[in-house]
């Protein structure tokens, strides 16, 4: 035996056994897949994601399902993990279609990058695919620059433009309303460095600067960074009327109000996205009385509907249900949906029947607009900003949903 | 020259070649392709590191940034510029062979191991922060969408294609680098210049005392080690179609890759690619059990270091030919 | 700038820069005495955070005691690690590269089982001193003086403990010739252990003082040691007062780099003033006297 084959072989062999391990095995129910976030800072998401994607195929599969047809076609849900990155997302998704034969793609459940990696692999291997939470623009861009190669492909959740109209609109109505003041019309963002924070700081910058105002400026850091005391010193000096901060960690939304409160800046302050997770208010009631914050799309308290949601959530797993949860359950169910009333599993057919979906989900109307991303607004999925009012949190605009006036 | 090299290493990179050849027409599964071309493309890009790092026995760990270098290099230059990747890939290598030459300046002045590591391990850094703060060019982590695959290649009748989803066409493309690259290195590094690497591994102050021009055989060396690399990275850029910072210069990469060459074996011309073949292999066994993919990383780095300092490359048979070698290589610290 | 920001950014770069001084002469202590480049250095950190975590909020014990706890909990860790496995190695002939590439791997296989033994979420630690400081219009939380005044102590406490007592001279002198200490009776092995145990200390120091503003994750530590490496080099590879020194220097660079440059250029500044002074003094800014 030369020298070149003991390892080799040694090698050859690990590698076949890694690839041909598991048979594919006899085809009856139609499989769908789904990646995201398993492992790396962002687990704890993609794992809410996993639950809420379950639940739904679980439903489904035990007769709780809202079916369209009379015979529902029984379905088989494996996800795998892309560990937050675009390249591993891909690797995972073709595992999926090549392995588990699956005829609809989830994916992905979070990451806006490693969506604009997977939807390549619709016009390429013929499957529909349908994200779950990115929210990216440049998603919807993508799809509006070649319609026909991205026919397959839909993004279940809004246009990071949501945010960015949300939050313009509420303050627009606050500055008419006398609420705030908009003082020499200045606003800065601190925000963390993935597409999340930085498309979120572009279009609210953008809307806001179509109003005459002027942007100070725009601090990134990494994800999960914790001392923000250089910026608030920068930030001190240029005196903004508004702050913006967006955060996908919720220890770093923690820390950013905490240290806002310890420099006194006089600014209105207003949260994007990390307020939505649990241990913020449990952490940082002291000090985030009267932050304002987008999106109050799901919450336990106010809305019954949600409470119910959860419950199931907390019955089935153990955990309480979160936004992410519920929103990926209802992902799943559209994609359901569009199987169901397709009546086969031709990619075409059930792109059609993805267009054509106008469901009423427990995060709101999941209707498609033109740019193949689900709508935002008070009459599809709601973007209500919210205020912390004695520790407790309150939606406050818009009017039509408010739980309370603004402090 | 020997331990480094084996005794038959053109028959070892033609049984290589021949073993990769069929594989396009065996009608395997895609997903199987896809992990057989990342496999080569990371071989290529270890080899490329091990220069440096085995066989010059400069101990850098920054040669994630080459990579991202070149695959950005390329890409950019691909997308904005309308050039072929057929073109850019070579110029993803050549600007990672510059950016090689200039950290290679800095580090020409020390000699102690740390500071080799630790100035490479920052030059990584500053290039992953810059490719993820120039949002304008690169689009910072959002990721850098729109890299044009390789232009199709029509023999006969038959196109071939290129970039993900093409699963064939990539392994063809990715084979012919990894074979290329490997019998390019070996013409020359099985001449004086690879004599020359370990002369200055082994003995620098000898290898000096004899006249052997130090700051210019490093350099060169340090150029060759980032334009392979560089390629590497293009070709990977042109397949995946997709690029982000952290993804391709971030520290995962770094403990990727020092964990195949680690495995593989140090020093050794073909360890790497053992290493990668194993690794990826692996990993992709243990995808059910992401969460343990980088433990295992770890743990394998360890324990090769203890008990195979060599790698698997360095790992005998019990039965076979005596024992070849074995003068240790001394350390220049 | 007004004076206030000017003031704020000196404060910021020195207690920034304190945990750097911290986390960076711990690495110098041990390259000093033992020549060992530790790239787990940042999982002693980390260990020090959950160890906080552990004794402070799940087991409620006052903080000085659980301070103590931590302390003497990573000192033993370090030492564990430091006969386990760095010890074995330092025979071969090619350690050097043999220790880097083993504390490479044990700190990413720290990182994924705390990973996998915590979770990934980032857990919060109250603070230990409340209130903020007002001076004229410079507001600073008596939490971040403390990490000042204390790593300042814990510096000065090492400090003292190596150029004034019989242990420091041991090490010292182990430091300079092994061999030679080895000789006239000094049992080098045992010196390099007790040195590793030191530097976790300081590791461990840091990751006390900034567990409350940084929380406590198993990515915690990883940010801080190219840092740390920095400062290292920048003070002169070994040298604990350079190191010291350069620590504070780099976080004041830091800081008003972010007030100059936007926030995400701050490190490169920091890289690339690493990477000029390399290639101007490759002994380092603060050359001189060793450990």
């Amino acid at each position: 035996m030369s020298r070149l084959s003991f390892p080799a072989l040694l090698s050859a062999g690990l590698l076949g056994a890694a690839l041909l391990g598991s048979p594919a095995y006899a085809q009856e129910e139609i499989s769908i897949g789904a990646v995201g976030p398993l492992t790396g800072p962002a687990a704890n998401t993609g794992k809410d994601h996993r639950q809420g994607l379950d639940l739904a195929v679980k439903d489904w599969n035990e007769g709780r399902g809202d079916y369209v047809s009379k015979n529902p076609p029984k379905i088989k849900f494996a996800m795998e993990d892309t560990s937050g990155k675009p390249e591993v997302a891909i690797s995972a998704a073709q595992r999926l279609i090549t392995r588990e034969g699956i005829k609809m793609l989830i994916g992905d459940t979070l990451h806006s990058h490693s969506t604009l990696a997977l939807m390549e692999l619709a016009p390429q291997y013929n499957l529909p695919i349908l994200s779950a939470e990115p929210v990216s623009s440049a998603i919807a861009d993508k799809v509006l620059s070649d319609e026909e190669r991205y026919k397959l492909y839909w993004k279940g959740n809004w246009n990071s433009s949501g945010y960015g109209t949300a939050v313009h609109d509420f303050y627009k109505w606050a500055f008419d309303n006398k609420t705030i003041d908009p003082g020499s019309k200045k606003i800065a963002f601190v925000v963390e460095d993935t597409d999340y924070g930085i498309a979120n700081a572009e279009k609210i910058g953008e809307l806001f600067e179509g109003d005459g105002w002027s942007v100070t400026s725009t601090e990134t850091v990494p994800p999960a960074t914790t001392d923000f005391y250089p910026q608030l010193s920068k930030l001190r000096e240029a005196a903004p009327d508004v702050v913006v901060s967006v955060f996908t960690v919720a220890n770093s939304g923690i820390a950013f109000v905490r240290q806002l409160k310890e420099q006194a800046l006089e600014t209105s302050h207003l949260a994007i996205y990390y307020p939505t997770k649990p241990e913020f208010l449990e952490q940082a009631a002291d000090v985030a009385e009267g932050t304002y914050w987008a999106a109050l799309t799901f919450s336990s308290e106010l809305n019954p509907e949600h409470k119910a949601f959860s419950d199931r959530v907390e019955a089935e797993y153990g955990n309480p249900g979160t936004y992410s949860t519920a929103h990926a359950y209802c992902v799943m169910q559209v994609a359901l949906r569009a199987i169901d009333a397709a009546g086969s599993t031709d990619p075409d057919a059930i792109a059609e029947q993805l267009k054509n979906t106008d469901y009423p989900c427990v995060v709101g109307r999941f209707k498609f607009d033109k740019d193949h991303a689900v709508q935002s607004g008070p009459d599809f999925i709601p973007v209500p900003v919210a205020q912390i009012q004695k520790g407790k949190n309150q939606i406050i605009w818009p009017e039509n949903v408010a739980t309370a006036k603004p402090q | 020259m020997l331990e480094v090299f084996g005794r038959r290493p053109y028959l070892v990179l033609l049984v290589m070649a021949l073993l990769l050849a069929p594989v396009p027409f065996l009608q395997l599964n895609d997903y199987i392709v896809h992990v057989l071309t990342l496999f080569l493309i990371f071989a290529v890009f270890a080899t490329g590191w091990n220069i440096t790092l085995g066989l010059l026995g400069l101990k850098t760990l920054g040669h994630h940034a080459f990579f991202a270098i070149g695959a950005y290099a390329s890409a950019l230059v691909s997308h904005y510029f309308g050039v072929s990747p057929w073109i850019t890939m070579w110029l993803g290598a050549l600007i990672a062979a510059v950016a090689g030459i200039i950290i290679g300046f800095p580090i020409l002045r020390i000699r102690s191991m740390p500071h080799v590591a630790i100035v490479t391990l920052a030059f990584a850094e500053i290039v992953r922060l810059v490719f993820a703060n120039l949002k304008d060019i690169t689009r910072g982590e959002l990721g850098f969408w729109g890299i044009p695959p390789f232009n199709p290649i029509g023999i006969g009748d038959t196109a071939i294609r290129f970039g993900l989803g093409n699963a064939a066409g990539s392994f063809a493309l990715a084979a012919v680098l990894f074979v290329g690259v490997h019998l390019i290195l070996l013409l020359l590094l099985r001449g004086r210049c690879g004599l020359t690497f370990l002369a200055i591994r082994d003995a620098e102050a000898a290898a000096e005392s004899l006249g052997v021009r130090l700051a210019a055989w490093k350099l060169f060396a340090f150029g060759i080690s980032a334009a392979v690399v560089g390629l590497s990275g293009a070709v990977y850029a042109h397949y995946l179609m997709i690029l982000t910072p952290t993804s391709v210069a971030g520290p995962e990469m770094l403990i990727s890759l020092l964990a195949m060459i680690i495995v593989g074996g140090v020093g050794r011309f073909f360890g790497p690619i053992y290493g990668a073949l194993l690794l990826t292999a692996t990993s992709e066994l243990l995808r059910d059990f992401g969460d343990y993919r980088m433990l295992l990383y770890g743990a394998l780095i360890i324990v090769f270091v203890f008990i195979a300092p060599a790698g698997i490359a360095g790992l005998k048979p019990r039965l076979g030919r005596k024992p070849a070698e074995a003068t240790k290589p001394v350390e220049a610290v | 700038m007004s004076s206030t920001q000017f003031i704020e950014l000196v404060l910021n770069g020195l207690i920034t820069g304190s945990i750097y001084a911290l986390v960076g002469s711990g690495i110098a202590l041990v390259y000093g005495t033992t020549r060992v480049l530790n790239f787990a250095h940042g999982e002693l950190m980390m260990l020090a955070g959950y160890g906080v975590l552990l004794f402070s909020v799940t087991l409620g014990w006052p903080v000085l005691l659980a301070a103590l706890a931590t302390i003497l909990l990573v000192m033993l860790l370090g030492a564990i690690i430091q006969r386990v496995t760095i010890a074995p190695l330092m025979k071969r002939e090619d350690w050097a590269f043999n220790v880097v590439a083993v504390t490479i791997g044990l700190s990413i296989f720290l990182q994924s089982a705390a990973q996998l033994i915590w979770g990934e979420q980032f857990q919060g630690v109250p603070y230990f001193f409340s209130g903020v400081a007002v001076i004229g219009d410079v507001r600073m939380p008596w939490q971040r003086i403390a990490i000042l005044l204390v790593a300042l102590a814990v510096m000065g406490l090492c400090a003292l403990v190596l150029f004034r007592t019989r242990l420091g001279r041991i090490i010292r002198a182990t430091a300079q010739d092994a061999e030679a200490a080895l000789a006239v009776g000094i049992p080098s092995g045992l010196v390099h252990t007790a040195v590793f145990s030191i530097s976790a200390a300081l590791a461990g120091t840091g990751a006390i003082l900034l567990s409350p503003l940084v929380t406590v994750s198993p990515w915690m530590g990883a940010s801080y040691l190219l840092k740390g490496f920095a400062v290292v080099i920048l003070g002169g590879l070994g040298s604990f007062g350079g190191a010291v020194a350069a620590g504070f220097l780099l976080g004041l660079i830091e800081s008003f780099s972010v007030s100059f440059v936007s926030s995400e250029w701050s490190n490169v500044v920091a890289f690339v003033f690493l990477i000029a002074v390399i290639w101007v003094r490759p002994e380092g800014l603060f050359a001189g006297r060793g450990a």
